[in-house]
């Protein structure tokens, strides 16, 4: 079943300013242009799923959670480990909805 | 109300990262580091494009049962290999130590946001888990939905740091960290 990804956008942006706490009001313009990307790409691998490996579900992950934290950490009040948590809370909620909807997704 | 496509999306971002790597105070805006970012740009994503078209070549001759075909096949598929492709990588490692050295000869307060910024672009083309090298180093031959994807944060990366310079050379500087 093909996953609904209207309310994905939102549950992303709830899991990155739980971590980023009372800084989220400051960071949130700029963060929210890139969750959305992040929902993106989520969204060009449910489509292109079949024609994808490990190694390269992996490397879009990995390189979307850096853009994401470069973006927070680039806020004083933001550190880097903080930056690292929030990046992967946000990947965290695409990689559930993928789990859920295609779990016998070998590189999930 | 329609929602903003990606690449509106990322526009915005890289509008908003670029201010923001402006920071606190705006250093002189140098030819030399727009020139370099822009090369490293255009060699990035040629390469992404010349390994998308390999890819599209081996798709199309893959089903081939004769013996042109399958030589051009092979020949594609070597092509595309991360062998063949070694000595790209090797060339962005030193575009990303120049332009890093350019911009750390005259260090200003923005100079720590730039660094991190050219140090992430490095991460994923080069060093980090799952860069662009560690994955064809992996796997050999990059796949066509990968390439089409990792191209467009690459791009957005550079857009950041070109979006940088461009504020830099209209004389703007915006306050934040």
């Amino acid at each position: 079943m093909a996953i609904d990804w209207s309310n994905i956008g939102s549950a992303v942006e709830q899991a990155v300013a739980s971590v980023v706490g009372a800084d989220w009001a400051i960071v949130a313009p700029a963060a929210k242009a890139q969750l959305t990307a992040l929902v993106e790409i989520a969204q060009a691998i449910e489509a292109e799923r079949d024609q994808m490996s490990a190694a390269e579900y992996n490397g879009l992950r990995l390189s979307q959670q850096r853009a994401l934290e470069g973006v927070l950490s680039s806020y004083a009040a933001i550190s880097i480990v903080v930056a690292e948590q929030a990046a992967a809370a946000a990947w965290n909620v695409v990689a559930q909805a993928l789990k859920t909807a295609y779990p016998a997704l070998s590189f999930l | 109300m329609r929602r903003p496509t990606l690449a509106q999306q990322l526009h915005r971002l890289v509008l908003t990262v670029g201010l923001v790597l402006v920071a606190c105070s705006a250093p002189p805006y140098d030819e030399q580091t727009d020139r370099l970012i822009s090369a490293l740009q255009y060699d990035v994503d040629s390469q992404i494009v010349m390994l998308l078209s390999l890819d599209r070549k081996i798709a199309e001759l893959a089903t081939a049962n004769n013996d042109i075909a399958r030589k051009a096949l092979a020949e594609a598929r070597a092509r595309a290999g991360y062998d063949a492709n070694a000595a790209f990588y090797d060339k962005l490692d030193s575009q990303l130590t120049s332009l890093r050295l350019r911009v750390d000869a005259l260090p200003t307060e923005a100079t720590p946001n730039i660094d991190r910024a050219i140090d992430d672009l490095r991460a994923n083309l080069l060093t980090g888990e799952g860069s662009l090298r560690s994955v064809h180093q992996k796997q050999g031959i990059l796949g066509e939905a990968y390439l089409r994807n990792e191209r467009r944060l690459l791009n957005a990366q550079f857009q950041a740091l070109l979006s940088y310079e461009l504020v830099l050379k209209a004389g703007a500087g915006i306050g934040k960290k």
